[in-house]
């Protein structure tokens, strides 16, 4: 048994020193003419998402000097796609570009098979200038900047599907409860006009998810975060992580919330005029918009940060999947960058976010009513999201891009089920959640 | 020569290779090579990637020092079952039967070694080339580079050295098996062989085991001596083993004691009945403790299996049964019934659950709902509910049973199985002769009687067969539980296998996953063993 | 009396005091039927509910309505273009308008054809390997069964990776061999030899072979014939039922196999409809539940089809066979 031990450390070692003598690859002497590039992306045909990427694929496939074919595939949703990924790795047959959450391509950067993108970013040949890169918005690109060990500042992924977790309310159920027409400020607000509405015949309350996403949106909500970078642990048990338990429980346990099972149901119901409030994400709205259309709701309904605890301003948490570029020959490494960089140019941006109702990763450009063309959303609604991002007191939070946290996301929901149902304690609960998270922490990210 | 009776036996044997090829090399490929492979991962962490070597503390993190017990015990079977062969063996020797059984004996005994030999060689080989995926990061990954890799990962050296071990095994048993052939061709038994092949592999395997199980428990308690805690584990062994074998020893003279005279009966069941109590009282006692630093997750999840299997099996194969004997009536449309019941089993799982996930919807209108209220019950939450059934009706806390959720994933396998179940015990049916019936009505019996005293009976081989088939299956159960569990259930429906999968799936634990596969499989291979005695035993096979 | 399942002998009942208790057995009759009824529609309630609502409007659905109010029958022409399950190019001359090829692609074709390869793959290799441990004496025969039943009780779980890694490399060797064809991965190899070698079937056929008369086997003995004549001038023809039990099982499993195929595909050229189904029903973004119903019916009529025809000799099939345990 020994000697596997001492076999598999020295392979471990010589991968190192492979991985190690990829990070001073040296991009500038290169030529990345004729190569192919395949990409796996998880953007439906038949939808604005999958048919805007095609145009923007062949666009560059007939126009790009060095003779590059991307080759875009459609592989699924995320899940489908890590599972892949996996297979992927264990083949060693990787693709060239792939999306994903950040947490699942710092898992990939885990086993090595991720290029810090900073190296191409950067070159003088290839990158993109300074002048330019100030163009940039790094809030949302710097999600996949991942500065704490074993990354070391690497940039693992490039964003280009931004989309915001956004809070939605019905103004008219607000007043009809009869509580001032706006939007709540205070997260005791938003939780005493939900008691009215459970209480109501009319109207149920608040449609609350047991996913991760949501509540960590409610953490962030009362200033905190599951994640502490600096301490590099999770922090389950902070006051903040415990408060928006308390939330959760106080509100399910007095009808002012109440859980559902089928994916989107939360604004599907917030659609039709049932509940004051939903959570989602801001692609949801195209979805939001027709299901109230079809169903002939005529209420009002407007988007906005999540209302803080006291003392917390206005909290939004950002959704970023992103596209990693694998490693591959330094030539196709090119060749996908300069993809990539297509992706990021003005027009690739413009039509981009136009089509889809993401937000751009450029500051220079601006959708105006013509060039936004996503046919299920009013123009209106995508300058009301652009808005909240615009607010200067809104503070931003992301999840942790950490290969552990894909585990310690399947677990939480276990963890906020049980608290809520009263089965166990909320301290002991989230203490037991935090030594298991401590755990895959240890295990998954070293 | 090959119209002597040698000849004909040879070209028998090699006929009968020739037809098992194809078979045993997909087998090897696709069901031997993945459970070593399976098991061998289980010793490491392993993310996607081999990491360091860990013993047994991948079955310590899941059954706390129950892991360290089940490996002991491990090592223990494989011996008995060794000495178990090899008296068997002896004593063939003693009876003389004919040839040269000592030589037979030598050829076993070269090919076991060959055959452990080359499970080594394996080993070493398949973390080199597991790895060739890192190696060849940051070049252009053609085929010609891959297959060079996979080449000079034999040529590593320690993968040389156990390879060249395992020719010298291999032509050695060869050499032998050639000899045997040509030289005493007649006299060679070809079961001594493979006895004492198998006997040499248990043996070696089984002091393996026991020795790893002592230096990891050894490591262990030296561990916590160092942090200054006491690890009871030794004691732990000693009295689990102990109550364990009280119950076996209770089982036994309960046999007996079944048989035994009238006389003596009654003293035989009292000792039996002592000895159960004894060692249940010792188990009780032992147990948690020695469980204390399990994976919680996972005994949940073996609780929550062992309620689906009681919940689904019986319910299913009794409304199989049930339906099969009226079908077996003179009725008409039977071949349309037939057809119907089943249709849940061949329509996919992603499509039927969708369907079920809108009946047992948590709304006050999805159908199950209506009809409560049609019945005048509160509607439920059905696949959102995690309070257990028993505190839905109110009942103390030990009653509680399983899950609402967990019912509604019961409801949906039994409604699946149904119908394979009938369709079976139809034909189970039809192999029953009908003079028997006809005999037993003439004779005055009711339909019930009969049904209990002569169907039943004969067709217990399938009553047996679709009960082993069903625990097996619920046990291993994965997809209906998977498509229709829900965030706001929890862990509440987790079955050991979903759990399992969970650990393989979200946080790329192979080397945990495997470790847990694995007792899951001891698990269902005990139960599989246990239900062969105990309901094999009642079966009538006519 | 109907023998719509031969091998299933005289039902029980009728016979001699039949006409003495007719009053009674008319009662039991309508109870017999009233149970079954209910059992079909427990059965088929849910299925038929997914047939109806594939005709309803999005609406209709979500108010779970027991019936459309109209067919709307493009709800399927939408699916199918949707979900890419079927598309079939008929390239024609543009001279002389004559048919110059079919290209036909899509999830149910990949089905198809994998279908096809497994199921007739399987019994290749089953079929001798059965007859070996049925009817030939050989050294290690019960040993080897014994091992080859063993493997049935491992977990799934845990071959995945094993599996994944055999595919890999076995994959590699043959397209090193045979070029881009012998490809393993993403191509119909990995989707299909996995499963040639089932225990289950082996075991099947065994019980059966079992059964042939062993006058059979001394007579064409007598003419000269080996095992392999034998096997495919006798056996087979007398194997029809539990072959078609094995072709339907295997059908029903290789066209709803999910998990496997998900892994082992990179782009559309083999992906089988399970596999399309799910990713249509799962996609990201909320889809709608009347299309995906539409979808699922699809899926399941050439299912249901075969089963429609081979279901007499697969019942026939697991009679003889008499499972028994």
């Amino acid at each position: 048994m020994k000697t596997f031990t001492c076999i598999i450390t020295i392979l471990f070692a010589l991968s190192l020193g492979a991985a190690g003598a990829q990070g001073d690859r040296d991009y500038e002497s290169i030529d990345p003419s004729g190569q192919t590039v395949v990409y796996w992306h998880q953007y439906t045909e038949d939808s604005s998402q999958g048919d805007t990427m095609a145009r923007l694929v062949e666009d560059f496939n007939s126009s790009n000097e060095y003779g590059i074919t991307v080759e875009a595939i459609h592989q699924g949703s995320y899940g489908p796609i890590e599972d892949l990924m996996n297979t992927a790795i264990l083949s060693g047959e990787l693709p060239n570009m792939v999306a994903g959450y950040a947490n699942a391509v710092a898992g990939w950067a885990n086993e090595g098979v991720v290029v810090d993108i900073n190296l191409l970013l950067n070159s003088p040949e290839w990158g993109i200038p300074a002048d330019e890169q100030a163009m940039l918005n790094f809030n949302l690109l710097n999600v996949n900047q991942l500065d704490f060990p074993p990354f070391h500042g690497m940039r693992v992924a490039w964003a280009n599907q931004n989309s915001l977790n956004v809070f939605y309310t019905n103004l008219d159920i607000v007043e009809a409860l009869g509580f001032e027409r706006r939007v709540p400020e205070t997260l005791a607000e938003f939780e005493e006009i939900s008691c009215a509405a459970g209480a109501s015949e009319m109207y149920q309350g608040y449609p609350l998810d047991t996913g991760t996403s949501h509540f960590e949106s409610f953490v962030a909500a009362h200033g905190g975060a599951i994640f502490d970078g600096e301490a590099g642990q999770y922090i389950f048990e902070s006051d903040e992580v415990v408060a928006a338990m308390e939330l959760f429980t106080r509100m399910l346990a007095s009808d002012c919330a109440y859980l559902f099972a089928e994916r989107y149901q939360n604004t599907g119901d917030f659609a039709i005029g049932l509940t004051p409030f939903a959570a989602g994400s801001s692609a949801g709205i195209p979805f939001i918009t027709w299901d109230a259309a079809t169903a002939e709701m005529t209420d009002e309904w407007v988007v906005s940060a999540f209302p803080g605890a006291e003392g917390v301003g206005r909290t939004l948490q950002l959704f970023v999947p992103s596209q990693a570029i694998l490693t591959s020959t330094a030539e196709a490494e090119v060749a996908t960058w300069l993809f990539v960089k297509h992706l990021a140019s003005p027009a690739a941006q413009l039509a981009w976010s136009g089509a889809t109702g993401y937000f751009s990763i450029r500051n220079d450009i601006e959708v105006t009513e013509a060039d936004f063309t996503e046919p299920r959303m009013p123009y209106a609604r995508f300058v009301e999201v652009q808005g909240i991002l615009a607010d200067e007191d809104l503070s931003v939070y992301s999840s942790p891009g950490l290969p552990s946290y894909s585990a310690v996301r399947g677990i939480v929901p276990n963890t906020i089920a049980e608290v809520v149902h009263g089965d166990t304690p909320a301290a002991d609960a989230l203490a037991e959640l935090n030594e298991e998270a401590a755990d895959l922490h240890d295990e998954l990210d070293g | 020569m090959l119209n002597t009776r040698r000849g004909r036996i040879l070209i028998e044997n090699l006929t009968a290779y020739i037809f098992l090829a194809p078979a045993g090399c997909l087998i090897l490929l696709f069901g031997l090579f993945p459970v070593a492979f399976a098991f061998f991962v289980s010793l490491h962490r392993w993310r996607r990637f081999p990491d360091e070597y860990v013993g047994l503390a991948n079955y310590e993190k899941a059954l706390g020092n129950v892991g360290y017990i089940l490996f002991f015990w491990l090592g223990l079977l494989g011996l008995a079952a060794a000495a178990k062969i090899g008296k068997r063996l002896f004593k063939r020797q003693e009876q003389g039967t004919a040839g040269r059984p000592a030589l037979a004996m030598l050829a076993g005994l070269i090919s076991g070694y060959a055959a452990l030999l080359a499970l080594d060689w394996f080993f070493k080989l398949i973390p080199v080339i597991m790895l060739i995926p890192r190696q060849v990061r940051g070049q252009h990954t053609s085929l010609a580079l891959f297959m060079e890799k996979l080449g000079e990962s034999f040529s590593q050296p320690d993968v040389l050295a156990a390879g060249n071990l395992m020719l010298i095994g291999l032509l050695l048993a060869a050499l032998i098996a050639l000899v045997l052939l040509l030289r005493f061709r007649q006299e060679i038994s070809g079961p001594i062989v493979i006895n004492s092949a198998v006997t040499t592999v248990l043996l070696i395997a089984s002091v393996f085991s026991l020795r790893l199980t002592i230096s990891e428990i050894e490591a262990a308690l030296a561990s916590a001596r160092e942090s200054g805690e006491s690890l009871p584990i030794w004691s732990q062994l000693v009295f689990i083993s102990a109550g364990i074998a009280l119950m076996a020893l209770a089982y036994v003279i309960f046999q007996r004691g079944i048989k035994a005279h009238e006389n003596r009966r009654f003293a035989l069941l009292a000792l039996g009945g002592l000895a159960l109590a004894v060692g249940g009282y010792i188990l009780m006692a032992e147990a948690p403790a020695a469980l204390a630093a399990a994976d919680d997750d996972l005994l949940a999840g073996f609780w929550i299996t062992i309620m689906y299997a009681t919940g689904t099996v019986p319910v299913q194969l009794a409304i199989g049964l049930l339906l099969a004997y009226l079908l077996f009536q003179p009725i008409r449309f039977r071949a349309f019934f037939r057809m119907v019941y089943f249709i849940p089993y061949i329509t996919p799982f992603v499509a039927t659950s969708i369907v079920f996930r809108v009946i047992f919807d948590a709304g006050q209108y999805a159908p199950a709902n209506r009809m409560l209220t049609i019945v005048g019950i509160e509607p439920q939450r059905w696949i959102l509910e995690r309070s257990s059934i028993g505190s839905l009706l109110g009942l103390p806390d030990f009653l509680a049973g399983p899950a609402l959720a967990l019912i509604v994933i019961m409801i949906y396998s039994t409604w699946t199985y149904i119908g394979y179940d009938a369709v079976i015990f139809l034909a189970g049916l039809g192999n029953i002769p009908g003079e028997l019936n006809e005999a037993a009505r003439i004779d005055g019996a009711s339909g019930w009687r009969i049904f209990r005293h002569i169907t039943l009976p004969l067709l217990s081989p399938t009553v047996f067969f679709l009960s082993l088939v069903a625990i097996i299956g619920t046990f291993q159960a994965f997809t209906q539980i998977w498509i229709l569990r829900t965030g706001a259930v929890g862990s509440k429906v987790n079955t050991a296998s979903v759990y399992i999968f969970d650990q393989l799936q979200n946080s790329n634990r192979y080397g945990y996953a495997s470790s847990m596969a694995f007792v899951l499989f001891a698990l269902i291979l005990l139960m599989t063993l246990f239900q062969n005695r105990i309901m094999g035993r009642r079966v009538f096979y006519g | 009396m109907d023998r719509d399942g031969a091998g299933i002998p005289k039902p029980a009942g009728g016979g001699l005091n039949a006409s003495a208790s007719r009053e009674r057995l008319n009662l039991s009759k309508i109870s017999i039927y009233a149970v079954l009824f209910a059992g079909v529609l427990i059965a088929v309630g849910p299925f038929l509910w997914m047939v109806s609502a594939s005709f309803m409007t999005l609406s209709e659905v979500n108010l779970t309505r027991l019936l459309p109010e109209e067919l709307l029958w493009e709800n399927y022409a939408t699916a199918l273009r949707r979900a890419n399950f079927l598309d079939i190019e008929l390239t024609t001359d543009p001279g002389t308008g004559a048919l110059q090829s079919v290209g036909i692609s899509g999830y149910i074709w990949n089905s198809i054809r994998i279908t096809l390869i497994s199921v007739c793959g399987s019994l290749l290799v089953c079929i001798p390997a059965a007859y070996a441990f049925a009817r030939m004496k050989f050294i290690g025969r019960n040993f080897l069964f014994a091992v080859f039943l063993s493997t049935m009780m491992i977990p799934g779980i845990v071959m995945l990776i094993p599996h994944l890694l055999t595919v890999i490399w076995l994959g590699r060797l043959s397209e090193s061999l045979f070029g881009p064809a012998g490809a393993w991965f993403n191509n119909w190899p990995a989707l299909t030899i996995p499963f040639f070698a089932s225990v289950f079937n082996i075991f099947l056929l065994r019980q059966f072979f079992f059964q042939i008369p062993e006058d059979l086997w001394d007579a064409a003995r007598i003419d000269g014939a080996g095992h392999p004549r034998f096997l495919i001038a006798v056996v087979l023809p007398l194997s029809k039922a539990p072959i078609m039990t094995i072709i339907t099982l295997g059908f029903i499993g290789s066209w709803n196999a999910l998990m496997w195929p998900l892994l082992v595909t990179i782009n559309d050229d083999w992906r089988p409809i399970a596999v399309g189904l799910s990713n249509f029903v799962t996609s990201d973004t909320p889809g709608d539940l009347n299309l995906q119903m539409a979808a699922s019916v699809i899926t399941v009529i050439p299912i249901l089809c075969l089963y429609f025809v081979a279901q007499k000799q697969f019942t026939e099939g697991i009679a003889q066979t008499g499972i028994r345990g």
